[in-house]
């Protein structure tokens, strides 16, 4: 797999816009020709999430040529837009092969990617024709003795590539292997913009999903966009002369530990232009930004130095800080159950006040037929169902679903599980960095730095003073902290206009009922484990118990989700301005301690001691990561000298690159949304930008 | 019970392969699955008794966690040798399920109105339950023709977690699933498929809980399920 850590883009693309595969609609005929054609966006007032878009009528399109000219329509009205796209030439460098001295030695390698982009109407296909040939490549090494003279450089692909015969078991693996790599890639990407529309005068926003394909061509001189060589059984991936690279796949991996499709999935990344990156130490980083940028390489250090050290407190406080609320949970749950009559009385209200719709009983009354007896009457089983749908409320009175909802363990599970998420989102967030003249960078911080804040010792100590003022007393109430805060928030219930006035409605309960017996439904009509068929009931009596359970079932569900919404609601903000504040002091003490001059400090307001001696405790470990590693280039371990362990990795952030943040960078795409925007776009609309999910 | 090693297996996204794998101090192993080295449907955790041999490879490596990448061949032969012992470990616990979700997906064609309902399943299997939540802002729905994929919507907002046959409320939305072995649920919804569709699986996102007996850590899992015929 090749390092594109060095890749660049040479300056100027070069699209070649091929001709459409669909005619433009130019609609230059008789007026009363029949021309019924999709304006290219949706109009103001179309469903943003897919609703079908409104066609032109003849007249509309007529009265737009008018308007704004016959060209001008046709760049509006185009049905399905195609484009060919051949980025420029790619190179990088990659240092993954060692000399006899134990020194890593660079090689260069090449990439020219290329698709095909097609939009029709809010849908972008972005689809690579790969060209799946045969070759051998040179497993001899040059240098080796007894080497014949003129050996090329391993891994050199020899003589002229040949055709899979059909039938060959690599057309199979190479399509299957494409078609399952491509998956992977799809679901993350849209192209985000807006247009303005020329009837109502009105911009609206629009997404375009992006989907990746891949087209697998067997003919040698088939056109394609790239060509990959699929390498027999016989060869093995990883012996001397055959890596893997986008040009190479291998149905016999080796040694390599990846799956196929996964293998697979990153070289398709390549094909589509997008390069690799690595993980590297505070040093080595530091030496990738004096080459990238060495005007403001100092400077972009110090800064991400300071986010490292933010983001290593950050992450040393989560673990005590956790453990500190699941202290205050008691308080906490205690506060939130005394209120349990009150939603009680308002959960009973709203299933009462709620109508039983029409779906819902359809559910129920299909539900029952298909397992009811045959000899059972349909009008029976209509009035178990209309019976038993009526008496959801009664259910209810027992107060088995409110009860579920506000359970000690499942509240204090809640609560805890949505404290330790945000803490954990906040270091996800804020791993990523953007680096002076380099780009976006994260920071993977050790399980060790994430421990250190209950590990014991004088930092340890600390971090749990600082964990307890933050989050406040198991007992203590009212309290400022956060767990006094929380436990605070259920007495706002009662009040007009309350959070649980607006979540514990009739049409809240309906729209439960309707949700979990339409998913009652789907799990009935999938095919169950081996085991758990349920008994198909014959009586009357059955059918009503089983109707009967049903409703209780989903009633009560309805009322435990909806009380499970009431409390997220409730404390998520509260959590999140928690995290917030926290997130501006360990910002503000870092500050203190690696910028403001020692003559300064005396001026700043007095440090929470605690927080001081954390953010030293991780500049100190950070400073000796940079001590045990200084001056020791881009490949110490290629150069001979010694890596020692490190409390903190740095990405150059990429789709592709080595990190432990599940988050796709937008940024990667931009090379085809410049694309997409320089010949998919109407007139109308502005430029598209990538966002990733 | 106290964490004796781990190893971990990653990749970096869109295939976000997360596998780690504990050995603990009474001799067992257990791997957890946050995302599947086949990009597989099913998350959680397995068991395993590894040999003498086996465990003491591993724990002569070191505490850890020493991470493998799947995407490149090991450095040297000792670094292959360690990588087979782990593999081997791993492999033996995927046969024995302690914890573990299995995802499925079902769709049932298209309505009039252009939507069409999808069925995200869950089962249970183990010795214990299973415990995750699902983030649908990080989920998706895929949608194939003959194989090839044809587009991807959005997981829409889900108004409740995994129900049972028998309508009982599993959690999954904002509230922890707690999924017993032999336990399965579903949750139905509808979305506007993109483009001609026969077949559609299920991108699902989410947090597991208490995947080791020594971390009580959320931890972000990616699943995909199969893809499926679409019933008409």
């Amino acid at each position: 797999m090749p390092d594109f850590e060095n890749a660049e883009h040479a300056h100027g693309d070069a699209v070649a816009v091929r001709s459409e595969v669909t005619t433009r609609a130019e609609p230059t005929g008789s007026p009363n020709a029949a021309v019924s054609v999709q304006l290219a966006r949706a109009p103001i007032g179309a469903d943003p999430r897919g609703a079908q878009r409104r066609r032109l009528s003849s007249r509309q399109v007529i009265a737009l040529q008018l308007a704004v000219g016959n060209r001008t329509v046709a760049r509006v009205v185009r049905p399905i837009q195609r484009v060919a796209v051949a980025d420029p030439h790619m190179t990088e460098t990659l240092y993954n092969k060692e000399t006899k001295g134990g020194k890593a030695r660079a090689s260069k390698y090449a990439l020219d990617p290329k698709y095909e982009m097609t939009r029709s109407g809010d849908a972008v296909t972005v689809t690579v024709r790969i060209k799946f040939l045969g070759q051998s490549r040179n497993a001899v090494d040059p240098k080796s003795p007894g080497a014949p003279a003129g050996t090329p450089e391993l891994g050199t692909l020899l003589d002229d590539p040949t055709e899979i015969p059909e039938g060959d078991e690599r057309r199979k693996w190479a399509k299957e292997t494409a078609d399952a790599a491509v998956t992977i890639w799809n679901g993350h990407l849209s192209f985000v913009g807006s247009a303005f529309n020329p009837l109502t005068f009105r911009k609206a926003p629009e997404r375009l999903k992006v989907t990746f394909m891949s087209q697998p061509v067997y003919g040698l001189n088939e056109q394609a966009d790239n060509q990959v060589i699929i390498h027999p059984q016989s060869t093995v991936a990883g012996s001397p002369g055959q890596p893997i690279d986008a040009g190479n796949w291998y149905m016999n991996k080796g040694n390599y530990g990846g799956d196929d499709k996964v293998i697979a999935a990153h070289e398709y990344g390549h094909l589509i232009g997008i390069p690799d990156e690595y993980s590297q130490s505070n040093s080595q980083l530091n030496a990738l930004l004096h080459q990238a940028a060495p005007a403001t390489a100092a400077s972009a250090h110090e800064a991400l130095d300071r986010s490292t050290v933010e983001l290593m407190t950050l992450a040393s406080l989560r673990a005590p800080l956790v453990r500190r609320l699941k202290a205050t949970l008691p308080k906490i749950t205690k506060a939130f159950r005394a209120q349990e009559p009150l939603v009680k009385q308002k959960m009973t209200a709203a299933a009462q006040a709620s109508i039983i719709a029409g779906d819902v009983l359809n559910i129920l009354r299909g539900r029952l037929t298909l397992s009811t007896a045959a000899q059972m009457p349909a009008r029976l089983v209509e009035g178990i169902a209309i019976e038993t749908a009526s008496k959801y409320n009664e259910v209810l009175q027992a107060g088995l679903g409110v009860d579920a909802g506000f359970s000690a363990a499942a509240l204090g599970q809640q609560i805890q599980s949505t404290y330790a998420s945000a803490l954990w989102d906040a270091q996800e967030i804020g791993k990523v960095v953007a680096v002076q003249g380099l780009g976006e960078v994260s920071i993977d911080i050790s399980s060790g730095v994430r421990k250190s804040g209950i590990s014991g010792g004088r930092m340890g100590a600390a971090a749990g003073r600082l964990a307890r003022s933050t989050v406040g007393l198991p007992k203590v109430a009212p309290d400022a902290a956060l767990a006094g805060q929380i436990a605070a928030l259920p007495a706002t219930w009662s009040a007009t206009g309350s959070l649980l006035e607006t979540s514990i409605t009739a049409a809240g309960f309906t729209e439960q009922m309707r949700s979990i017996l339409e998913s009652s439904d789907a799990a009935a009509g999938a095919p169950p484990p081996p085991g758990a068929v349920p008994p198909r009931p014959a009586t009357e009596a059955e059918v009503f118990a089983r109707a009967y359970r049903l409703i209780s079932n989903a009633a009560n569900g309805a009322a435990t989700q909806l009380i499970t919404n009431l409390v997220d609601a409730s404390i998520s903000p509260v959590v999140a301005a928690s995290i917030a504040d926290l997130q501006a002091k360990i910002t503000a003490q870092v500050n203190r301690l690696m910028t403001t001059p020692p003559a300064g400090v005396a001026a700043l307001e007095p440090a929470d001691p605690n927080m001081k001696a954390v953010v030293a405790a991780m500049k100190a470990r950070l400073a000796a990561d940079e001590k045990a590693t200084k001056g020791t280039g881009r490949d110490p371990l290629g150069a001979g000298v010694k890596a020692p362990n490190q409390d903190v990795t740095y990405s150059y952030q990429g789709l592709m690159g080595s990190s432990e943040s599940k988050a796709l960078r937008a940024d990667q795409f931009k090379p085809i949304v410049d694309h997409f925007n320089k010949d998919l776009v109407t007139i109308f609309e502005s430029r598209f930008k990538p966002e990733v999910k | 019970m106290r964490r004796l090693a781990t190893f971990a297996w990653r990749t970096p996204g869109p295939t976000s392969i997360d596998e780690e794998l504990a050995l603990f101090d009474d001799d067992s192993a257990r791997l957890v699955v946050r995302a599947s080295r086949a990009l597989g449907p099913a998350i959680g955790t397995y068991r395993a008794e590894p040999t003498e041999a086996d465990r003491e490879a591993l724990l002569a490596a070191g505490p850890g966690p020493i991470e493998f990448n799947l995407l490149m061949p090991p450095g040297d032969q000792s670094e292959a040798a360690l990588r087979a012992v782990a593999d081997r470990v791993s492999d033996l616990a995927r046969q024995t399920p302690e914890a573990v979700a299995t995802f499925h997906a079902r769709g049932t064609g298209t309505r009039a109105d252009g939507m069409s309902p999808v069925s995200l399943l869950v089962v249970g299997s183990g010795t214990r339950p299973v415990q995750f939540d699902i983030d649908p802002a990080a989920s998706s729905v895929q949608f194939s023709q003959t194989g090839q994929p044809t587009g991807w919507v959005d997981l829409p907002e889900l108004p409740s977690g995994f129900v049972t046959p028998d309508a009982e409320l599993l959690g999954g939305i904002r509230r922890r699933a707690v999924l017993e072995p032999g336990a399965f649920g579903a949750i139905a919804f509808k979305v506007r498929a993109s483009g001609a569709t026969d077949a559609v699986s299920i991108r699902v996102a989410g947090r597991l809980s208490k995947a080791l007996p020594d971390d009580d850590d959320p931890g972000r899992f990616s699943a995909l399920t199969e893809a499926t015929q679409v019933d008409s």
